[in-house]
């Protein structure tokens, strides 16, 4: 936190005039880091407000200190809140001016701060640990034995901590809850430095106790149990098992992966009384070729993490030669900020953060371009006011003091109003996800002490950005050429207004072509065919893995009740069991094929799903060929399968796929008896594979079933549906471990998520940013022909074509707006480069969208323009030359 | 006093800045975060710098003559970083004592029409 603020105030530096941030930089940075640090964030305000006026007085005295020798006559902070009310009165008198910078500035600083929460979230702080630059976690999943090994290894690492997660059954006041559940070693809250929010952590002696103690998750406590402190000491009743509430975590903790939500830490000795199936072996923690553990350690001063990696490579060797299995890959380390990220995706997690950065950042300069253009205006029409009061003998310095007050005024009221919109943007992006399966929701943004902290910088630097120009040429302004007609020297000031429109122009232009790319990849990947309907259809998860009541029979005795329950339910088309979701997890084994050879080096491998009849119908899949499953391939029955096109065509290529048959282990042999089109397994983009189905009341396997999906494809509205199931389901068997209960729309929504959440947000911000400019062409255009109103009347009372006149006004707008297209699509080529990651089907310069942007963008800005133009155009000669 | 040193009383009446900083320095050199806190004590919070002001006005009274850097050494009570050290130059103490002598006749005159 303080490190944060404390660099926002260091970039806010730059605001001062270079001599003093050369000789007094480093000191005033310091200066606001011991204030921070001995007075924690209550000092932030002070040390924000304290830059807003002195960076004014600063350059000012830069400015005036001609011969002086001594500029230290000035204005101290002390008594500028008497300009707050004068400020106040002034927007009070012009509301509409008022309504519009204000609701700008809500915006743009709002979405900033969501944005910037995100990025405090993912990039600056992914997890809130002690000191998270000496952690590194190992790539892969180990054993647990090589895992103690190399814990002993305290010449490499000040510790290793041992974390391994799974999904749980927890029944909180009567109702099951399934939970994401870490199993930790008892130095894990130490190694990263993570204090107990209330009550004690997990130790050594929790390691061979005999009750198992639990540390809870913050946010879960506070939201399940109403910040309950008297459940420490408390039992709960985990997969069956009683579980006493040792402690909570420190608030804000999240485990060590952003992928992940743990709500409950638990002792690794815990993890066989705890689960089923292999795990539920006291062999999980023995065999050395059983990997799920991730190792997380802290390396010692000194030692870099390729000597660490190259240590335990070494030890790792070793220790398996007499393994008769072939050495895994190399043991690679990674910095923890990448695992948590989620390893492989965090380079597309940070570049997508970026890209919501710029976006939200460009919206804010945007507005406030049109604010130092909407003030220039205002200032220029208190000319006379000014000049007024510098004959009377105003201070300039004052004056100029006085017009950034209202900007400061105009900026606080937009902060305030910016927190609401900030909780806005954390609902729409909580419907989102980061690339890599980062829930945003599981984040748990909100308006935090960093958020508020970010938000008064972001008052304070708007305020300078859109203040100081206005309040540099008011206070520039001459006594006497201010009360002379304001028609002339203003050339300068049009100048400066033409720039800000190119500015502005060219900014939303990048918006525009950004919004542009993202619709089209989105129209792109939702033309791919997935092999599957998702619209319409409800899912289940039950996750039976976590229950450790559920034996087979009481199992399938839930699977049929909830079916015939689920049937029940108006509007229902279809309802049927699977064991995945198409691209949401998946399994897949080598098969034989019955009188084929496999070439050498052919991959035999299928994906597979355990699904019911009615499954087809249910998903959306279309039969192509033979029969789906019926109920009468029950367990007892011959074994039968169901191929996908891809694996019909490449290994019965020229014979009758119905006639194949294929073999998973020895005894097993499966009689294709349908051909059905390929689905999406895992992405948009990749090849289709072959897929085998096989009927869920025959499944069975090493693990048994672990999971199960629930499809209830309705007529209606699913969303209607959902709380019905629910009910249907705890009816079924109120126990029944209901992981997730959610659309299958949503479920996959990691398909496209990347392109819909850049449509989503790019569309916002670049209407905003169009409806913007086009604001400020107008304004610009109409003040510059105000400017010759005089002239325009001369010219139309000696008979100039009132279209020529049009034209003239026309002209004169349309040059920033042609510069600011040109630049525009410069900067927007150069910028696309960020998003290439994400966009599909489409190059990130792509010349249609750019045409299409650029035309649509002259087109609005030429409206805007023909507006003022017209009016000139139809201008009352002899009313222009009376007034004045 | 030093020969060619210019009127110290053309320098009153002093900002509330300039006369707070000269203050804070009159018994002892002070880095920068000390001044902020000495000013704040010697007014009962009543004045409060940010780093902005002050040092925007410690580089014009080093220009002026007013102060001038002593050494640069850490501060034992803070940390172990080391600060900048500012010192009250001969002619920032004698500006002080004009300011001083100013505002007591001041006070003097108003106690006398039993202002305050």
């Amino acid at each position: 936190m303080h490190l944060v603020l404390e660099r926002l105030y260091g970039a806010l530096l730059y605001a001062y005039p270079p001599s003093l941030r050369r000789a007094h930089g480093p000191a005033m940075r310091q200066c606001a880091r011991t204030a921070l640090a001995r007075q924690g964030v209550g000092a932030a305000p002070r040390l924000f407000a304290d830059l807003l006026f002195s960076v004014p007085r600063e350059w000012w005295l830069a400015a005036s200190s001609e011969s002086r020798p001594l500029s230290l006559k000035g204005l101290t902070m002390f008594g500028f809140l008497h300009d707050v009310p004068y400020a106040l009165r002034l927007l009070w008198r012009s509301p509409g001016y008022t309504i519009a910078a204000v609701l700008t500035l809500a915006l743009g600083i709002g979405a900033n701060t969501a944005v910037f929460s995100l990025a405090d979230a993912t990039l600056l702080r992914p997890l809130r640990v002690a000191r998270p630059s000496e952690l590194v976690a190992f790539k892969w999943s180990v054993s647990y034995p090589d895992y103690r090994d190399w814990a002993a290894r305290t010449d490499l690492f000040e510790g290793l901590a041992a974390v391994g997660g799974t999904r749980a059954t927890a029944m909180i006041e009567g109702t099951p809850e399934v939970i994401d559940v870490s199993f930790v070693s008892p130095n894990y809250f130490g190694l990263l430095g993570v204090p107990a929010y209330a009550g004690r952590l997990l130790g050594a002696a929790d390691e061979s106790a005999g009750d198992i103690a639990v540390v809870l998750d913050h946010a879960w406590w506070r939201d399940r149990f109403s910040r309950d402190p008297g459940v420490v000491g408390r039992t709960i009743r985990v997969n069956g098992e009683l579980v006493t509430v040792a402690g909570i975590a420190a608030e804000g903790f999240r485990g060590t992966s952003l992928t992940l939500t743990p709500r409950m830490y638990l002792p690794l000795a815990s993890m066989p009384r705890l689960r089923g199936g292999v795990f539920g072996n006291r062999r999980a923690l023995e065999n050395r070729g059983f990997t799920w553990i991730t190792a997380i350690g802290r390396l010692k001063p000194g030692v870099s993490l390729a000597t660490a990696a190259g240590a335990i490579n070494a030890m790792y060797r070793e220790q398996h030669t007499s393994d008769r299995r072939p050495l895994s890959d190399d043991i690679e380390l990674e910095p923890i900020g990448e695992r948590a990220l989620g390893g492989a995706d965090a380079g597309h997690v940070r570049t997508f953060v970026r890209l919501l950065g710029g976006i939200v950042v460009l919206t804010l300069l945007i507005g406030c371009a049109n604010l130092a253009n909407l003030q220039l205006a205002r200032a220029a029409a208190r000319r006379r006011e000014i000049g007024v009061r510098l004959a009377l003998g105003g201070s300039r310095l004052r004056i100029g003091r006085q017009l950034l007050m209202e900007s400061v005024v105009l900026a606080s009221i937009g902060g305030a109003l910016g927190l609401l919109v900030a909780n806005l943007m954390f609902r729409l992006m909580a419907r989102f996800q980061l690339p890599g399966g980062i829930d945003i929701e599981g984040l748990g943004l909100g308006l935090d002490r960093v958020a508020l902290g970010f938000t008064a910088a972001a008052v304070c630097g708007t305020a300078l950005l859109f203040g100081l120009v206005p309040a540099w040429q008011g206070a520039r302004t001459g006594a006497l050429a201010s009360l002379r007609d304001q028609t002339r020297s203003t050339s300068a000031r049009s100048r400066l207004r033409s720039g800000l429109v190119a500015a502005q122009v060219a900014l939303s232009l990048v918006l525009l072509t950004g919004t542009g790319l993202f619709l089209r990849s989105f129209l792109d990947a939702i033309r791919v065919p997935l092999g599957f309907m998702p619209d319409n259809v409800a899912t289940a998860s039950i996750a039976l893995g976590a229950a450790k009541g559920f034996d087979l029979a009481r199992s399938r005795a839930f699977f049929d009740q909830a079916l015939v329950r689920a049937r029940q339910l108006p509007g229902v088309a279809a309802a049927e069991w699977a064991t995945i979701l198409p691209t949401v997890g998946s399994m897949s084994a080598e098969v034989a094929i019955e009188g084929r050879t496999p070439r050498t080096g052919e991959d035999l491998h299928f994906y597979m799903a355990d699904v019911g009849p009615d499954y087809f119908r249910a998903a959306g899949t279309r039969l192509l060929r033979g029969r789906p499953f019926a109920p009468a391939d029950s367990a007892t029955a011959p074994p039968v399968g169901i191929v996908n096109q891809t694996a019909a065509q490449r290994f019965w290529a020229g014979q009758d796929p119905l006639q194949g048959r294929l073999k998973i282990d020895k005894d097993h042999v499966i009689q294709i008896v349908g051909v059905v089109e390929d689905t999406k397994t895992h992405a948009l983009d990749e090849p289709a594979a072959p897929f085998l189905y096989l009927p869920f009341a025959q499944s069975s396997g090493p693990f048994g079933l672990t999971r199960a999906v629930l499809l209830v494809r309705t007529t209606g509205d699913v969303h209607a549906l959902l709380p019905l199931l629910r009910e249907q389901l705890r009816a079924a068997d109120p126990e029944a471990p209901v992981a997730s209960l959610t659309t299958f729309t949503w479920q996959v929504r990691k398909l496209v998520m990347p392109q819909q959440m850049g449509v989503a947000l790019f569309g916002v911000f670049a209407l905003l940013a169009v409806t913007l400019a086009a604001i400020g062409i107008y304004g610009v255009t109409a003040y510059v022909a105000a400017l010759r109103r005089r002239e325009i009347g001369i010219r139309i009372a000696l008979g100039a074509d009132r279209a020529r006149i049009r034209a003239l006004v026309l002209r004169q707008g349309s040059i920033p707006i042609a510069a600011g297209l040109a630049a525009g699509v410069v900067i927007a080529a150069l910028a696309s480069r960020l998003a290439t990651a994400f966009l599909r089907g489409v190059p990130p310069r792509d010349p249609l969208t750019y045409t299409a942007v650029a035309a649509l963008l002259a087109a609005i800005a030429l409206a805007a323009t023909w507006i003022p133009a017209r009016r000139a155009s139809q201008l009352d000669p002899i009313r222009a030359l009376r007034i004045d | 006093m030093p020969k060619n040193m210019p009127d110290p009383r053309s320098f009153v009446p002093l900002t509330p800045a300039i006369a707070h900083i000269l203050l804070a320095l009159a018994d002892q050199d002070r880095h920068g975060y000390a001044i902020m806190q000495e000013v704040e004590r010697l007014t009962d919070g009543a004045a409060r710098m940010g780093p902005g002001t002050l040092y925007g006005t410690i580089k014009r009274m080093i220009a002026s003559g007013l102060l001038e850097e002593a050494d640069e050494r850490p501060d034992p009570e803070l940390d172990d970083e080391r600060r900048r050290y500012y010192r009250a130059t001969a002619l920032g103490r004698a500006v002080l004592a004009a300011e001083t002598t100013r505002m007591a006749t001041l006070l003097g005159a108003a106690r006398a029409k039993r202002v305050r």
